[in-house]
C-alpha cells in the first residue's frame, strides 16, 4: 500500500540573491512498513524535502507539485488540516533533540502538551497511560518522567523524541539525520530501535541521512539526491550492487569503512545552489560527462526493474 | 635526534565543574570532570598516531594538552624536537642595540679622552682616582677603546649573532682586560654585567643570551603550568656556562615558551567554518599566521615582514594545500568557499609556522563524504612534504584504520587499548574496541546482521564507574570488574520499565528511596516488611546478569536499612597483550 506519494515536487527559497531551488521535480513513494533512505550531501535538498512533507518550511519557501498522504494533497491542504496530520499521522524526528525539547519543561509536560494539542479534553491518566506505553517501547524508565531534558544523555533525548513521535501511532515517520550528533554505538542502538518500532507500529519511515552505511543497514528502498534533483532511485540491494548514476557510483566509492583499502573521492566541489551548473548539475564533476550533459537536465528513465535514474548514459 | 617526539606520562586533565555557591556549601568541595584520567603514550617522529574514541572520552582534551591549552592535574608531557631546526632567534633587539650603543659611547669617550689629554684620563675620573693611573696604562686604555669600538661594530654587523662571535667577543674582552688593568678590568666588568643581565633567564620565557634566544628543543608541561625550555648543553657557549650556569630554566610565565611551542605544535579543528575569520581574505589570514610566527630580527622588525616575501610564502602554502591557482584563492573571502576548501585554508594556516607536530582533531568529520578522502590524502601528502608528525583524533575507527600507524583507543579518560593499528584491527582485544568496530555500519546491504551492542551510553566523567570504567556496558564483564551500588539501582530501574515487574516496583520502589554509596546500595525499611524487602531484593538479584549478581557480597539488614554491598573490584592495570597495551581484566 502506498503511504506517501510525491510527484513533481518543487521547493524554492526566496533569497536576496534570487530564488534558490532546493528541490526540483522530485518523485518519491513510500510503502507502509518500509524504510526509504534519502541520501545526499549537505545542501542537496534532502532535508528540505523531508520538511516539505510535513509542511514545516520557513515562509520564504514556495512549494509546487503534489504530496499525497492520508487522503490529502499536503501541498494544497489548509493549515488546520495539516496541523491534524502533523504529529498524528506523520511525525518528524530531528538531528538535535535539544532544539526541539523545551529545557524548562519536564518530560511529562512534553507529552501532556502534545496530547492535549490534538485532543484538548484528554484526561491526564489516559494521557499518562499512553506515555508509559511509548516510553516502554523506547526503553526509558517511566520513573524519570518528572525530569528535565538536560538530565538525560544524548541518546536518551533522542529516544524521548522518538517516543513523542509515536504517541499517536503515526503511519509515517520522517527521521532527518536522527543520529548524526550521536556516537556510533548509540547511533546503532537508536537505529535498531527505530527498525523494531517500525515493524511493531507498522510505519513507513523516511530516513534522511548523509551516511550510506546507515542506508545499507536499515533501509529497503533508497533515493540519491544531488543539487535538488533525485539522481537515482531503487531497492537498496540493487543500487549498492549496481549503482547506475555516476554520482551514486562516486558516492559509494568514497565511503570509508573497515574494508576500504584506497581512498576515493569525487573531483571538484559541491555545486553552488545559487548558480547551479547548467543541464545535469553533476557534469563538472562527472567522469562520464558528454557534450549533451551541459544542455538540459536529463530525463528520468527506468533502465532496470524498479529503478529510475536521471542521466544521459541511460536513454529511455 | 630524538625518535620519540612526544612522551605523555600519567596525564590527568580535570576541568572544574561550575557549581553554585549554595551547592558548594552543601555538597563538599569542588567537583571535576575527569576529562583525561591517567594516560600514558608516546608519539614517534614521523608517524600518524591516532587517538580514537567516542565523544567525551577525552581524546580532544588529550590532543589539546599537547599544545599547552589545558590545565594539567597530574603527570607530564614532554615534547622534544630535533635540534636541527633550532635556529637562534633574536628576542630583545632593542636591548641588544642599547648594549651596543653603550659600548660605543664608553669606548669613544675613552678614545677621545686619551687623545685629547695625550696620556692622561684625569678629566673623566676626577675623584682622586687619577693619582692611581700611571701613564702607560692610560695608553693601553686608548687601545682598549679602539678595540671596543671595533667590537661594537662587529656585534652590530654580525646578525644574527651566532655562537662563534659570542665566543670571540668574550675571548678578546678577556685579553683586553688583562692588558689594560685596572681600567680595562672595570670596563670589562661593566660588559660582563651587561652580558650577564641579558643572559639571565627572564620571568617571561626562555634564556636571553646577549639579546638572542636559542629556541628550546625540549618542552615539559606539568601541573604548575611550568614549561621548561632547555637548549641543549652543546648550544651553550663556555662563556655562558661559566657566567650563567647550565641552562634549566623554570618559569611560570607562559608567553615566550608557549609561543615557541605553538610554532612547533599546531592544531586543526573539526569545524572549518568556525575557524576562519569571515572578515578577512584568505591571503590576509595566511599573512597573519606567517607574521605572527616569523622570527624577530634585530631592530624590532620581524624577519619576514616584507610584504612581497610574506605573500610569496602564502601563495606557496595555498599551492601546497591544493588550492590552485593560488593567486585566485589568495584574494577570496573564506565565506565564498566550500567546506573542503575552507579546511584546506585551515591546514595551510597551521603549516605557516613550519610546525613539526600537527594535532588534527576530527579534520574531516564535518566534510561531505565525497571530498573527505581528498582532504585525508592531502594530509598524508603534506606529512611527507613537510616532515610532519600527526596526532590524529577521530571517533571513526574506519578512517583511523586508513591513516594511522599506531592508535590508542580511549574510553572515559582512560586508554583501553593501544598499539600498532594493524594488529589492533586484525584482532581487537579489548571488549570496548570490539564493540566500537562492530557498531560501524557496513555499506553492504547483503551483509546485514543484528549487532550485539553494549547497552547504555558513556557515563558521566564527573563520577566515573569504579573498577573498569566500561563495566556497566561490557558484554563480557567479570564479577571483579568494579560492580557497585549504583549498578544495582540501574539494574532495578531498567527492570521496572517492563510493566510485568510492577509489583516488584511497588514493593522496592520508587528508585529515589534508594541510596547508593560506593560499593553499596541501601534503602530504609521503615515502610514495609523488612523480610519481604530482603527476599524481593534477592529475587531480583537472581534474575540479574551474572557478573553483577556474583559480585554481591551480601544483602543484609542494618538497623533500619536493607543494604546490598559489593565486593571491591580487582586491581586494573595496563598489560602487554600480543604486542599492544590492553587495560582489561580478561587478560
Ligand atoms: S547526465 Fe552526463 S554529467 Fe550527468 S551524470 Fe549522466 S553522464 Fe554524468
Ligand atoms: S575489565 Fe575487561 S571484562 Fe571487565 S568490564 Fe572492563 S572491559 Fe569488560
Amino acid at each position: 500500500m502506498t503511504l506517501l506519494d510525491i510527484e513533481g515536487l518543487n521547493v524554492s527559497y526566496a533569497s536576496r540573491a534570487g530564488p534558490i531551488r532546493a528541490v526540483i521535480s522530485a518523485d518519491l513513494k513510500i510503502e507502509a512498513g518500509q524504510t526509504l533512505g534519502l541520501v545526499g550531501e549537505s545542501g542537496c535538498g534532502k532535508s528540505t524535502l523531508g520538511k516539505a512533507i510535513l509542511r514545516i518550511l520557513p515562509d520564504t519557501a514556495t512549494v509546487t507539485g503534489s504530496i499525497r498522504f492520508a487522503g490529502l494533497d499536503l501541498v494544497t491542504a489548509e493549515e488546520p488540516a495539516l496541523r491534524k496530520i502533523r504529529g498524528r499521522n506523520a511525525s518528524l524526528i530531528f538531528q538535535d533533540p535539544m532544539t526541539r525539547l523545551d529545557p524548562l519543561m519536564t518530560v511529562r509536560h512534553h507529552f501532556l502538551e502534545l496530547i492535549r494539542a490534538h485532543e484538548p479534553d484528554a484526561d491526564e491518566d489516559d494521557a499518562m497511560k499512553r506515555t508509559r506505553r511509548v516510553l516502554t517501547a523506547v526503553r526509558i524508565p517511566p520513573d524519570r518522567l518528572d525530569q528535565f531534558p538536560h538530565e538525560f544523555s544524548g541518546g536518551m533525548r533522542q529516544r524521548i523524541m522518538i517516543a513523542l513521535a509515536l504517541v499517536f501511532n503515526p503511519t509515517l515517520l520522517v527521521a532527518d539525520e536522527p543520529t548524526t550528533s550521536l556516537d556510533v554505538i548509540v547511533e546503532a542502538q537508536i537505529l535498531q530501535l527505530l527498525d523494531s518500532i517500525k515493524n511493531e507500529f507498522e510505519m513507513g519511515v523516511l530516513l534522511i541521512t548523509h551516511n550510506l552505511g546507515l542506508i545499507a543497514e536499515y533501509a529497503e528502498e533508497m533515493a540519491v539526491m544531488y543539487a535538488g534533483h533525485i539522481a537515482e532511485r531503487g531497492p537498496v540491494r540493487d543500487v549498492f550492487k549496481e549503482p547506475l548514476h555516476p554520482y551514486t557510483k562516486g558516492l559509494l566509492d568514497s565511503v570509508i569503512d573497515l574494508e576500504t583499502r584506497e581512498l576515493h573521492s569525487i573531483p571538484g566541489q559541491p555545486p553552488d545552489l545559487l548558480q547551479p551548473p547548467s543541464g545535469c548539475p553533476f557534469h563538472p564533476r562527472c567522469p562520464s560527462a558528454m557534450p549533451v550533459c551541459t544542455g538540459a537536465f536529463p530525463p528520468t528513465t527506468r533502465p532496470r526493474r524498479d529503478r529510475t535514474v536521471a542521466c544521459y548514459l541511460y536513454p529511455g | 635526534m630524538p625518535d620519540v617526539l612526544v612522551r605523555v606520562r600519567d596525564l590527568k586533565v580535570y576541568y572544574p565543574l561550575f557549581r553554585g555557591f549554595v551547592q558548594r556549601l552543601l555538597g563538599g568541595g569542588a567537583r571535576f570532570v575527569r576529562a583525561v584520567d591517567g594516560i600514558s603514550f608516546e608519539v614517534q617522529r614521523g608517524e600518524v598516531f591516532g587517538l580514537v574514541g567516542e565523544s567525551g572520552c577525552g581524546k580532544s582534551t588529550a590532543g589539546r594538552s599537547l599544545m599547552g591549552l589545558t590545565p594539567i592535574e597530574e603527570g607530564e608531557i614532554v615534547l622534544e624536537f630535533p635540534s636541527a631546526s633550532a635556529k637562534p632567534q633574536f628576542i630583545r633587539p632593542r636591548e641588544l642595540k642599547m648594549a651596543c650603543v653603550a659600548w660605543w659611547a664608553v669606548s669613544a669617550a675613552y678614545l677621545a679622552t686619551a687623545t685629547y689629554y695625550g696620556v692622561s684620563g684625569s678629566a673623566l675620573f676626577p675623584f682622586g682616582l687619577v693619582a692611581t693611573v700611571p701613564g702607560p696604562y692610560v695608553d693601553a686604555l686608548g687601545i682598549v677603546g679602539s678595540v671596543q669600538v671595533l667590537l661594537g661594530l662587529a656585534l652590530w654587523l654580525l646578525r644574527p649573532w651566532s655562537r662563534r662571535p659570542a665566543r670571540l667577543v668574550a675571548g678578546i674582552g678577556a685579553a683586553i682586560a688583562f692588558a689594560s688593568l685596572p681600567w680595562g678590568l672595570l670596563l670589562f666588568g661593566v660588559e660582563v654585567g651587561i652580558l650577564v643581565y641579558l643572559g639571565t633567564p627572564d620571568p617571561s620565557g626562555l634564556v636571553r643570551r646577549q639579546g638572542l634566544l636559542l629556541p628550546a628543543t625540549k618542552f615539559t608541561l606539568t601541573k604548575d603550568g611550568i614549561l621548561e625550555g632547555i637548549p641543549r648543553a652543546e648550544q651553550q657557549t663556555w662563556f655562558e656556562r661559566w657566567f650563567i650556569g647550565p641552562r634549566t630554566v623554570r618559569t611560570a610565565g607562559f608567553s615566550w615558551v608557549l609561543k615557541q611551542l605553538r610554532g612547533k605544535v599546531q592544531i586543526v579543528y573539526q569545524d572549518p567554518h568556525a575557524a576562519l575569520n569571515p572578515a578577512l581574505t584568505v591571503g590576509e589570514l595566511l599573512r597573519h599566521a606567517l607574521q605572527a610566527h616569523a622570527p624577530i630580527a634585530p631592530g624590532g622588525t620581524r624577519a619576514s615582514s616584507r610584504l612581497e616575501e610574506v605573500n610569496a610564502k602564502a601563495l606557496k602554502l595555498l599551492d601546497d594545500v591544493g588550492l590552485r591557482p593560488p593567486d585566485q584563492f589568495f584574494a577570496k573571502q573564506s565565506t565564498d568557499m566550500s567546506g573542503g576548501q575552507k579546511q584546506r585554508v585551515v591546514i595551510a594556516r597551521a603549516l605557516a609556522p613550519k610546525p613539526l607536530l600537527l594535532v588534527a582533531d576530527e579534520p574531516v568529520a564535518m566534510l561531505d563524504m565525497s571530498i573527505r578522502a581528498k582532504v585525508l590524502e592531502l594530509l598524508l601528502d603534506l606529512k611527507e612534504k613537510y616532515g610532519l608528525t600527526y596526532v590524529f583524533i577521530t571517533h571513526d575507527l574506519a578512517t583511523a584504520k586508513l591513516v594511522c600507524d599506531r592508535i590508542a583507543i580511549m574510553y572515559l579518560g582512560r586508554l583501553v587499548e593501544a598499539g600498532e593499528a594493524r594488529r589492533i584491527y586484525a584482532d581487537p582485544k579489548h571488549p570496548y574496541t570490539r564493540a566500537l568496530l562492530q557498531a560501524i555500519p557496513i555499506p553492504d546491504p547483503s551483509r546485514r546482521t543484528k549487532k550485539e551492542l553494549p547497552k547504555g551510553e558513556v557515563p558521566d566523567a564527573v563520577f566515573p564507574p569504579a573498577g573498569c570504567r566500561f563495566h556497566p556496558r561490557c558484554p563480557v564483564a567479570l564479577p571483579t570488574c568494579g560492580w557497585e551500588g549504583r549498578d544495582f539501582l540501574d539494574y532495578l530501574e531498567e527492570r521496572w520499565i517492563d510493566p510485568s515487574n510492577s509489583d516488584e516496583e511497588a514493593a522496592l520502589g520508587p528508585i529515589e528511596d534508594w541510596k547508593s554509596e560506593d560499593l553499596g546500595a541501601s534503602r530504609s525499611v521503615r515502610k514495609g516488611d523488612p523480610e519481604v524487602i530482603v527476599a524481593r531484593v534477592q529475587a531480583a538479584l537472581k534474575e540479574a546478569p551474572k557478573p553483577l549478581a556474583e559480585a554481591v557480597d551480601r544483602v543484609a539488614l542494618e538497623l533500619d536499612r536493607v543494604v546490598v554491598s559489593f565486593r571491591p573490584p580487582a586491581r586494573l592495570e595496563p598489560k602487554e597483550v600480543e604486542g599492544r597495551i590492553v587495560e582489561c581484566l580478561l587478560y
